[in-house]
């Protein structure tokens, strides 16, 4: 073993070791200023959806400071069997990944290694000279790009990239994503891609030669901006993404069971990935058991046991809901958890404010449509739902947001510092009521 | 639509504010239906309910969003009928059945010689078929076939039939063109899912049973959809293939759209379709082929026609009736054999319950606690596609209705939620 090699396990294993792990201390609702009747309403919305066979299981945490204050759970890692479910329970996250990545950006900002404002040909020179494809087409003119890409683009998603078809990617554009498989780090089985996906500055420069939908800082488009910024960890701080996650995050608060893939010790304890069965294969399946089950095991987004060849830091973490929850108060409590600080103040403040101020609801419509993009604006990494006055007009933050692809969501509630977090495995995103249950919680407060 | 909600609608418009404006009457709006609109998880729908009177109401939504306006569709609107076409192909057949042209117990292989040595996929490679297919196999989806993988079948076969061009999306908007006997000859190489008789799938038997009409009455579908369906009903819109000058007047079909984040609202559910190979807005602008079961554009107009007639004994305008009384009760009763159990429609069909099927290609949905043996306890008939579209024909209230919409695929099973609602607001 090599001298370096020995010192960088060293420094893996003498982290953990600094710090008493953090647990949350679960406590009645009362105690913590939350009615427990209207709590128990949380369970209902998702009994129902489970009970009529439409999600495989569910696991939502509710935590008050660091207090949880609610959890329920049903079901198992497996419809047809496995280990019953709970806050401990390792899910694929997804998109719930990109707040966490957003989170090392911001570190990195503090430590002066990067700023927000920096071209991201900084870093990866390609991404000079790019080109627009208004709207994903490729049946005008290709537009040469008004502006550099910042990483601040990156981190609001108003870079101009987008997505593969399968996840909420725009045009022709979208469809050449999926040609290609960009930034497949997990995605190795494409049928399409004959282009082997190697590392994520490979991906990167790769990308940079595929036209935005849209001119950087017009608007927001989902995209693979986050596993971008991804890269830009790799190439400033010299260290895998997972590496320096682990060393930043995971490990100092203790999130035990977070990181890119699933060892394969914890596998029986992670949940099995599943999609809705069409009105034949429902007809077609027989499941023991009372539940009516409308599902079908769904292998394609069933990553846990992929090799995978970079970390996709858009969607590649598997997870617990009280590992993410751990994450999330960390957030809520301005950066520091249990005696370890992962931002400034400050830094939070910068995490979390609306990095999108010159954006007006049409810039958001393509991705929220008409409803939500009169209330929702986006900070460095999370989306910020807002209320709005009716009298006077006045914008305040309800919550912090943001879910994955396969069903999962989480909000953040910085005024009273609470949040949420929601796990089950279903691709594609259906069940849209991460707003009911923050507005439970919301109306559970005691007076 | 009245003066003030007019008024209200054009000033959202104006506005650019998120509103879903009708033009109809609010008498015989369904809440639910609203709901779904404006929501995001339907782009549109267009309702029509007779009642016992025959007095039509119709009403219709339509979602507008700042980014993919959803076109209004108005009862004149041609609308892809897709699993909906296959009522009205049945009807077809059995018109033809009693002009002579064919029988309902006949062989298929009398029409279409290649179906003479059919296999079935068994568990240790393929075997003859026990028995022949007849036609009636092609009315009741008996005949062994599967449905194409791209239209929602699942399994091997399924995906044989996806590879072959075998009645899938190619075949309702692309290229290469194929005729009707091509596929269907095609289709015959292939084994059958299960024996003939067996079992209740569903399946592209209604395209087969397509050119078998054609063979035994040599004449092409479309011909024959002409002469004996489309003129003695006068029905006017029903068609396979759109011609160029009326390419305007075809709604446009959109599929599902998932976002991958959480959206704190209602947003569009859907896009454009997109999965047709060529760039249209909808089944049979350019299909491939002839799809009798899948096929079929029309308008709320025609269907509103056809329902009164079924409600009205099939009579036609001079009194006489368009099919013989032995071919009308056919239509109209249970037809599968009790041997495929109880539940003969539910391994193919998962909402159809104890739904029994009869040879128009009509679900029968029981009233709480009846038999399909015992048509007294028969609450309804029914037909639903794929793309949530359906119709319902209450004949012990002389009633029924028509519910259009054009997602596909769509989860929804809506016909019998509406039969309830609709049902509930009489009764208010």
């Amino acid at each position: 073993m090599s001298m370096k090699l020995f010192t960088i396990l060293g420094l893996l294993v003498a982290v953990p070791l600094s710090a008493m792990a953090f647990e949350f201390e679960t406590v009645e609702p009362e105690k913590a200023g939350f009615d427990s009747k209207k709590l128990a309403e949380i369970q209902g919305k998702f009994e129902e959806l489970y009970q009529e066979g439409r999600i495989p299981n569910y696991v939502m945490g509710v935590y008050s400071g660091t207090n949880n204050i609610y959890l329920t759970n049903n079901g198992n890692t497996s419809i047809t069997g496995g280990q019953a479910v709970d806050e401990n329970t390792i899910y694929w996250l997804a998109s719930m990944t990109k707040p966490i990545v957003s989170t090392a950006i911001m570190r990195l900002v503090e430590e002066g290694k990067l700023s927000l404002d920096d071209n991201l040909s900084k870093y990866f020179p390609e991404y000079s000279d790019m080109l627009v494809a208004p709207g994903g087409s490729y049946s005008a003119t290709l537009e040469p790009a008004k502006t550099e890409i910042t990483l601040r683009h990156l981190i609001t998603h108003t870079s101009g990239l987008t997505y593969s078809t399968a996840v909420s990617g725009v045009g022709d554009v979208a469809e050449q994503y999926d040609e290609f498989n960009v930034m497949g780090c997990i995605r190795l089985t494409s049928a399409d891609a004959d282009r082997e996906v190697t590392s994520l500055a490979d991906e990167a420069i790769f990308l940079a030669q595929l036209p935005l939908i849209d001119h950087p800082g017009d608007s927001w488009n989902y995209s693979v901006s986050i596993d971008v910024l991804g890269a830009v960890i790799e190439k400033v701080t010299g260290k895998r993404l997972g590496v320096y996650l682990n060393e930043l995050i995971f490990s100092p608060l203790g999130m035990k069971n977070t990181g890119f893939g699933v060892p394969e010790q914890k596998r029986l304890n992670s949940a099995d990935m599943y999609t809705t069965a069409t009105p034949a294969q429902q007809a077609s399946l027989s499941y023991d058991g009372d539940i009516p089950w409308k599902l079908i095991g769904n292998s394609n987004w069933d990553f846990k046991q992929n090799e995978r060849k970079c970390d996709s830091g858009g969607g590649g973490l598997f997870s617990t809901v009280e590992d993410y929850a751990i994450y999330l108060t960390m957030i809520a409590n301005d950066g520091e958890l249990n005696g370890y600080r992962v931002l400034s103040k400050a830094s939070i403040e910068e995490h979390l404010k609306d990095q999108t101020t010159q954006l007006l609801p049409e810039a958001f419509r393509r991705g929220f449509g008409e409803d939500a993009s009169s209330y929702m604006k986006f900070s460095a990494g999370f989306g910020r739902k807002l209320d709005v006055s009716q009298t006077t007009g006045e914008e305040t933050v309800d919550y912090y947001f943001w879910g994955g692809a396969a069903n999962t969501f989480f909000w953040l509630d910085k005024e009273n510092k609470t949040v949420g977090v929601f796990a089950t495995q279903l691709v594609p995103s259906l069940y849209n009521i991460n707003n009911d249950i923050e507005s439970i919680v919301d109306g559970a407060i005691l007076k | 639509m009245n003066c003030q909600s007019y008024f209200f609608c054009v000033i959202a418009l104006l506005l650019g504010t998120q509103a879903a404006c009708a033009q109809d009457n609010a008498q015989g709006r369904l809440a639910y239906l609203d709901e779904l609109v404006t929501t995001g998880h339907i782009p549109q729908y267009q309702f029509a309910f007779i009642d016992s009177q025959g007095s039509v109401t119709e009403s219709k939504r339509h979602y507008v969003d700042g980014i993919v306006p959803v076109d209004a569709v108005s009862s004149d609107t041609l609308v892809a009928l897709l699993s909906l076409s296959k009522p009205f192909t049945s009807l077809l057949a059995l018109r033809l059945i009693d002009k002579g042209y064919l029988q309902l117990d006949s062989p298929i292989s009398d029409y279409l010689p290649s179906f003479k040595k059919v296999s079935v996929q068994g568990e240790k490679g393929h075997v003859y078929a026990v028995r022949p297919i007849l036609v009636s196999d092609l009315l009741l989806h008996t005949a062994g076939f599967a449905q194409n993988a791209e239209l929602l079948g699942w399994g091997e076969i399924p995906n044989t039939y996806k590879n072959e061009g075998i009645f899938g999306l190619n075949c309702l908007a692309g290229e290469p063109k194929q005729t009707l006997g091509d596929v269907v000859e095609n289709l015959s190489s292939l084994p059958l899912v299960n024996n003939p008789g067996e079992k209740f799938a569903y399946s592209v038997a209604t395209d087969v049973l397509g050119r078998v009409l054609e063979v035994a009455a040599q004449s092409s579908f479309t011909d024959l959809m002409q002469e004996h369906l489309k003129e003695p009903l006068g029905l006017t819109s029903l068609t396979l293939e759109v011609s160029n000058d009326v390419h305007t007047k075809v709604a446009q079909l959109y599929g599902p759209l998932f976002k991958s984040y959480p959206v704190p609202g209602s947003y569009q559910r859907y896009e454009a379709f997109r999965q047709f190979d060529v760039d249209v807005v909808n089944v049979g602008v350019k299909p491939g082929c002839v799809s009798p079961g899948s096929g079929l554009l029309s308008n709320m107009k025609d269907l509103v026609h056809f329902a009164k007639f079924l409600l009205n004994d099939m009579k036609l305008k001079d009194g006489s009736s368009f099919l013989s009384e032995q071919s009308k009760r056919q239509f109209f009763s249970h037809q599968l054999g009790e041997e495929l159990g109880k539940s003969p429609l539910r391994r193919s069909l998962a909402y159809a319950n104890k739904d029994g099927l009869t040879l128009g290609s009509l679900a029968i949905r029981l009233k709480q606690g009846g038999s399909l043996q015992d048509p007294l306890t028969h609450d309804f008939y029914y037909w639903s596609g794929f793309s949530g579209s359906g119709f319902w024909l209450d004949k012990n209230n002389n009633s029924a209705g028509i519910f259009l919409t054009q997602l596909y695929p769509n989860d929804r099973f809506l016909i019998p939620k509406l039969v309830a609602q609709t049902r509930a607001k009489l009764a208010q």
